[in-house]
């Protein structure tokens, strides 16, 4: 690692990547608290193998090792509570809001599915990743990260009562 | 022609925007003349849609300020005012203020600088914070570190908030080697 700590640039992407991290942690344990905590232990793992930590090639190690982590760690403190309010303003003017509780009822089927099912879903329909780069983060074939977010679809529309899933 | 199962097999497609042209046509002419894929799609959709404000929701408390609690703030007072009396002894300068806010609990106190340091920095002086917001030592002796560095409202005191201690790599961390082999 040639790290210097003294370039502004470095530092800014070294951010960066902290916040990308921050997002998909909060995503898997909705604790803003657990997520800081879960991706600073990343980080020092990374720095602990000679993990790059701002290089790009390095974002699926680290993506994979904060899912692990978020896995490990499950709930260490209370997830948030989404409130009618806060719910309120996820939505476009003219769009049905959605009740709190159903995204209450989605988030807890979420944290019910197999592991490999709802990290290959978090990443594809909450972060928007491509299947490549999903496929490269799980250490999995393009095709086995398709599989794993299809079932999860089928899985959750059949927990939310979809009659024909 | 495909059956309702094969159709429901392209619903990741669909959702993704994948599929041609001729396919989606295809899908859109069997969704006309069957209800129950019709259902099945219409609810896939709503699901999709209800990830997507998840997410924002996500994001949302990523974004937030960073809270302090109560223990910790405590712990950080405690900290702050042995440091500034030890600094304020060695260097003979009152370094503590009772105005002082601590810079973490100001509303754009989260870290704003992210330094991977070298054994030069931080340097003597600074205070270091660990990642439960105790005030740890002040610098003598530095190693190289993952840190936040944040200034402090004493320009002669510069707060380092370590990432975490760095040890050599050890064999005892299997649980958090990534693969999918350690899931569990
Ligand atoms: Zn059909």
């Amino acid at each position: 690692m040639k790290f210097t700590g003294n370039d502004a640039a470095e530092r800014s992407s070294v951010e960066a990547v902290r916040q990308r991290l921050v997002r998909y942690a909060v995503k898997l344990v909705w604790n803003r608290d657990d997520a800081d905590e879960i991706v600073q232990e990343a980080f020092r793992i990374a720095l602990t193998r000679g993990v790059a930590v701002t290089a790009s090639e390095s974002l699926p190690w680290l993506l994979r090792t904060t899912g692990n982590l978020c896995l490990n760690a499950r709930r260490r403190r209370r997830p948030v509570r989404l409130d009618e309010a806060a719910v309120a303003t996820l939505t476009s003017p003219g769009e049905q809001p959605p009740d709190a509780e159903s995204l209450e009822r989605l988030r807890a089927a979420i944290e019910s599915l197999p592991a490999q099912q709802r990290d290959a879903l978090v990443m594809r329909a909450m972060e928007q990743m491509s299947y490549e780069e999903i496929a490269a983060a799980m250490e999995l074939s393009v095709g086995a990260v398709r599989a794993h977010v299809h079932l999860a679809r089928r899985a959750l529309m059949k927990m939310l009562g979809s009659n024909d899933a | 022609m495909h059956s309702c199962y094969e159709y429901r097999e392209r619903l990741d497609a669909w959702l993704d925007g994948e599929l041609p042209p001729v396919e989606s046509a295809d899908l859109a002419a069997h969704l006309d003349a069957c209800g129950a894929c019709r259902r099945f799609f219409d609810d896939a959709a709503r699901l999709n849609a209800n990830l997507a404000r998840l997410a924002v929701a996500a994001d949302r408390i990523a974004a937030a300020p960073r809270r302090v609690h109560a223990g910790r703030y405590a712990a950080w007072r405690i900290g702050r005012i042995a440091a500034g009396l030890l600094l304020a002894a060695s260097v003979g300068l009152a370094l503590w203020s009772a105005r002082t806010r601590p810079p973490i609990e100001t509303p754009a106190g989260r870290p704003d600088r992210v330094a991977i340091v070298r054994p030069a920095e931080p340097s003597p002086g600074d205070l270091l914070i660990d990642s439960a917001c105790r005030v740890e030592t002040i610098v003598r002796d530095c190693t190289p570190a993952l840190a936040v560095c944040m200034p402090s409202q004493n320009a002669s005191i510069r707060i380092v908030w370590l990432y975490g201690p760095v040890s050599p790599p050890t064999e005892s961390e299997p649980s958090t080697s990534p693969g999918p082999a350690s899931r569990v």
